[in-house]
């Protein structure tokens, strides 16, 4: 082969070296995913705020908060309340609250209490929630044992 | 003498071929760069915003978490919005930004706090916030919006 065909093939060569190079690289630079910090700190803290916001929440019913309509719900039931029992009017406060919150920004959720049967048909929901949670669980104490209320914000 | 000048052309072709792929793949690694700058900057103001004494419930120089006193709300919202120098003042905290006070339960209600509009790129955070009355010494439910221009 003459020595000027020798070095156009060389050519040729780096060329094809260079483009797989080029074409990596591009690959690697648009498959990196966007940074996103603040959705990232939305999730991180706003399932534990809600909660701890929502049970600090003063109701109609004596001045009582959530946390004590719940307390009383679950063991006495003994609070008499605009909207009926503890129960029904906890019901009531934290339903509305979820709806001016979660519902408003079209989040799905999932919203429940373990510990005592009265509360735990407390449950609230909304949207599909099959996939990545984000959890939050807030103890109350009460003389027959701390209600666990937790509150699962789906992506 | 003209393979030379092929060879020298191919070769700056590719120079400026691959210099200006250089700084489009730096331009796009320089806006997500900014991107998540801006984010920082969003969580950085809602952040001063919850701890700000001009807004938050104290009790005995304690401090309530994610708590607001409607009272300090109300006359912090009415002095900014009617005075150019606390605007300008508190500027360097919020910079441009809106920050809103949604009081949901019991009854909703709205305060626009601190409103200083740029054209760009919006961030926008909620996080729930207690709103605390003090003449009848309870607490509503509520959130704090932050959006943030840039």
């Amino acid at each position: 082969m003459a020595k000027g065909q020798m070095e156009i093939l060389g050519l040729a060569i780096i060329v094809v070296l260079i483009m797989l190079g080029v074409l990596f690289a591009v690959m690697f630079v648009l498959r990196a995913p966007a940074s996103n910090v603040a959705q990232e700190y939305k999730e991180s803290q706003l399932a534990a705020s809600l909660i701890t916001t929502i049970l600090g929440t003063t109701t109609p019913c004596n001045d009582a908060s959530v946390t004590e309509l719940l307390q009383d719900c679950a063991v006495l039931n003994r609070l008499e309340c605009p909207a009926g029992d503890s129960c029904a009017q906890a019901h009531d406060a934290i339903g509305k609250m979820l709806a001016g919150t979660l519902e408003t920004w079209k989040r799905s959720y999932t919203f429940s209490i373990e510990g005592a049967y009265n509360v735990e048909q407390l449950t609230f929901s909304s949207g599909d929630c099959t996939g990545e949670r984000e959890s939050s669980i807030n103890p109350i104490p009460t003389p027959g044992g701390a209600l666990q209320v937790r509150l699962d914000l789906c992506r | 003498m003209f393979e030379t000048l092929a060879v020298l052309v191919v070769f700056f072709f590719f120079l400026i071929f691959g210099a200006s792929f250089y700084f489009k793949l730096q331009e796009n690694s320089l806006l997500r760069e900014l991107d998540k700058t801006g984010q920082l900057r969003a969580i950085q103001i809602a952040q001063k915003s919850l701890h700000l004494p001009e807004l938050d419930c104290s009790f005995v120089n304690v401090q309530r978490d994610n708590c607001f006193d409607v009272l300090k709300v109300d006359k912090f919202g009415a002095l900014v919005n009617a005075d150019d120098n606390a605007l300008l003042e508190y500027f360097k905290t919020f910079e441009y930004s809106t920050l809103t006070v949604y009081r949901v339960y019991p009854l909703p209600a709205t305060t626009v706090i601190y409103d200083r509009v740029q054209d760009g790129s919006i961030t926008v955070l909620q996080i729930p916030i207690l709103l605390f009355t003090a003449k009848q010494s309870d607490y509503g439910f509520g959130y704090l919006e932050v959006k943030v221009y840039g």
